[in-house]
């Protein structure tokens, strides 16, 4: 009898996992079929206004729909800025060689609005994020780890570090690990443009200036670039 | 029995695949309406402590309130919430709604409390300007729903907006811990300053399919209030009255605009008061643990440098109101008296009483001591107050003349 009641345990066990299965199964269809089609009304959504932008866009003959699903070289969108903007930044150049040779760049540490840096180990990864404060008198250290969604867990804070104490703390939070990318955030101001480069692995990223004598927005992601009437109609 | 045990962890790995809650609808610009008529009808400075508030006891500080705010919307709605991830900003793998972290918590509020929690540790006012994008002065973008940012100072989130063109605003504030927010009728303590990166000012949140595409090619980006600041050197009076001659439908009396600023005096010196007193008994808590000092985390929960600023400019903007308004003197209206005494500093030609003026507002600060706002005016210009958090009541509001001093380590806030 007891063997009966534990194979009848079984079924009925398998029978719900079974169930379950099946059933999320059927929920993520639906959820995908569902998220295809409010993606495609998005589309045509009345409230996706034509920005003031459009026009720029086209003018700069840049199409979004025609863009590689990949990043390209960095050269392909930096070529493109001194349309916009008299800035002299070349795909061959690091962070410290452009912060040299350009004095338009603001070298001041408290400009540095905020710095993430990965480690790696083998599977494993640590994150450690420096933030300034507003007068870059103190520092806050965050340290997290990663989850298998490739999400931070908090580990660790420490406010009120001084400058000086930042290289060690860093180091005592990645004990063992290796640098596997660091992100900069460098601030750009010049009697003419100011605005901000995202740097990662010394690669300007994400680039966002501002010509202050006509008034319009320069801003890079990822591969392209444009310029943008800043006052809005 | 083994097939049983791997029977119930199939089951339990299963059934572990649940998201902080399920989205089934996407934002759009009715989704967007929506949100912010909620925010106008529902979203209030008691929400994390009315027990009758799902939403009881959930901590905040400033950046926290305004992520919870559109967290809630979403979550009440059955919306997707999403930011870019602060920790990692190439990885384009924002944190949202989906993440599986808390399914062994009960579906439902419990989710979206840890949820928060979680939100916190990684969020402040810094990464704010990531998941949110400038937008006009007008009132077509100045809705309910919008957001202030001052990185790594302060936010605010705009509740309504008043026929007279001024914000209701609900704001949150260090320490991290469950505590009314603060309304006010008034424009946040600061302007768009920032021209080099556009990261502070008004600013609508991005929708979830937003987050990593330019700036400047959403609906609604605009560099105006830049422009306009830059313009304005900067003034704060003449920045907000650029943005009440946008939005405002009705004239603001000058007796509506005295009532409104010295209501915001009261309010914020009787919210200072009660902000000292949890810490110094927390100063007191640590000396019983045979500490005298602060640390760095401490000092940032208690220490009260960017609410001082912000008390002493609700100050200064009634004294620059009263300056600036020719006709103020010559006007009649029952608080003018109330007014024009607290910039007066000579006690014997007061023109209201200590009893009145008490009547009007009083902070209490310490046991058996008050203050009425003409007191804490003079402690603050002469710069009587103190913000280190390493003391005790009577030298947080002033009672001595001396400068303070410490032994301790002294550090700045990052919100």
């Amino acid at each position: 009898m007891p063997k009966n009641k534990n194979r009848l345990l079984l079924v009925v066990i398998f029978a719900v996992a079974a169930g379950f299965i099946i059933s999320s199964k059927i929920n993520n269809v639906a959820k995908t079929s569902s998220n295809i089609q409010t993606e495609t009304n998005n589309t045509s959504s009345p409230e996706v206004k034509k920005s003031p932008t459009t026009k720029q866009i086209n003018n700069a003959q840049t199409d979004e729909d025609k863009l590689p699903d990949s990043p390209q070289s960095p050269s392909n969108y930096l070529e493109k800025i001194p349309e916009c903007l008299d800035i002299q930044v070349s795909n061959t150049d690091s962070l410290k060689n452009i912060s040299d040779k350009n004095n338009w760049m603001d070298k001041d540490p408290k400009n540095l609005i905020r710095q993430n840096l990965i480690y790696k180990k083998l599977n494993q990864e640590i994150r450690i994020s420096v933030t300034p404060s507003q007068s870059s008198k103190t520092w806050m250290l965050q340290s997290f780890d990663v989850d298998k969604e490739g999400l931070p867990i908090v580990k660790n804070k420490i406010l009120g570090l001084q400058y000086y104490q930042l290289a060690e703390k860093i180091k005592f939070e990645s004990n063992g690990f290796n640098l596997d990318s660091d992100e900069q955030h460098i601030q750009v101001d010049s009697p003419n443009t100011s605005g901000s480069i995202l740097y990662i692995n010394d690669q300007p990223i994400e680039i966002k200036l501002f010509n202050k004598s006509n008034q319009r927005l320069l801003e890079c992601q990822g591969t392209y670039c444009l310029c943008n009437q800043a006052l809005s109609s | 029995m083994k097939a049983l045990f791997i029977s119930l962890l199939l089951l339990f790995s299963i059934s572990s695949q649940a998201a902080v809650w399920d989205s089934q609808y996407t934002w759009d610009q009715r989704w967007e309406e929506q949100y912010s008529d909620w925010v106008r009808t529902s979203w209030n400075q008691y929400i994390f402590t009315d027990k009758d508030s799902p939403y009881f006891g959930i901590p905040t500080d400033c950046a926290d309130a305004g992520y919870a705010m559109r967290a809630i919307f979403a979550f009440e709605n059955s919306l997707p919430f999403a930011i870019v991830d602060p920790t990692k900003r190439g990885s384009k793998i924002p944190i949202t709604n989906n993440i599986k972290r808390w399914d062994k918590l009960p579906a439902g509020v419990p989710r979206l409390k840890a949820f928060m929690a979680y939100l916190a540790g990684i969020v402040y006012t810094g990464t704010m300007a990531q998941d949110s994008v400038p937008v006009a002065l007008t009132s077509e973008a100045l809705i309910p729903g919008t957001i202030f940012v001052k990185p790594k100072v302060h936010s605010y989130q705009i509740k309504d907006w008043s026929p007279q063109g001024i914000p209701v605003t609900i704001n949150s504030t260090t320490p991290y811990s469950v505590k009314d927010m603060h309304k006010y009728l008034s424009f946040p303590a600061y302007i768009p300053e920032d021209v080099k990166t556009f990261r502070d000012g008004y600013r609508r949140f991005k929708r979830p399919n937003e987050l990593y595409k330019m700036d400047s090619t959403l609906p609604g980006f605009s560099l105006e209030q830049f422009i306009v600041s830059e313009r304005l050197n900067f003034n704060s009076v003449d920045f907000n009255d650029f943005v009440i001659k946008r939005t405002q439908t009705t004239q603001e009396t000058m007796e509506d605009k005295t009532r409104r600023l010295m209501f915001n005096i009261c309010y914020s010196s009787y919210n200072r008061a009660s902000v000292i007193n949890e810490s110094t008994n927390y100063f007191y808590k640590i000396q019983g643990q045979g500490r005298s000092c602060m640390n760095a985390s401490e000092f940032d929960q208690y220490s009260t440098f960017s609410r001082d600023k912000r008390l002493k400019e609700y100050f200064v903007r009634l004294y620059k109101y009263i300056q600036r308004t020719k006709s103020f003197k010559g006007a009649s209206f029952p608080l003018k008296a109330y007014a024009l005494d607290i910039f007066v500093n000579d006690p014997s030609k007061y023109q209201r009483t200590r009893k009145q003026f008490l009547k009007f507002c009083t902070v209490p600060y310490d046991t058996g001591k008050i203050l009425d706002v003409r007191e804490v005016w003079q402690r603050l210009r002469f710069d009587l107050l103190v913000q280190n958090p390493n003391t005790t009541n009577d030298w947080r509001w002033g009672d001595y003349s001396t400068p303070f001093t410490t032994s301790c380590p002294t550090f700045e806030e990052i919100h």
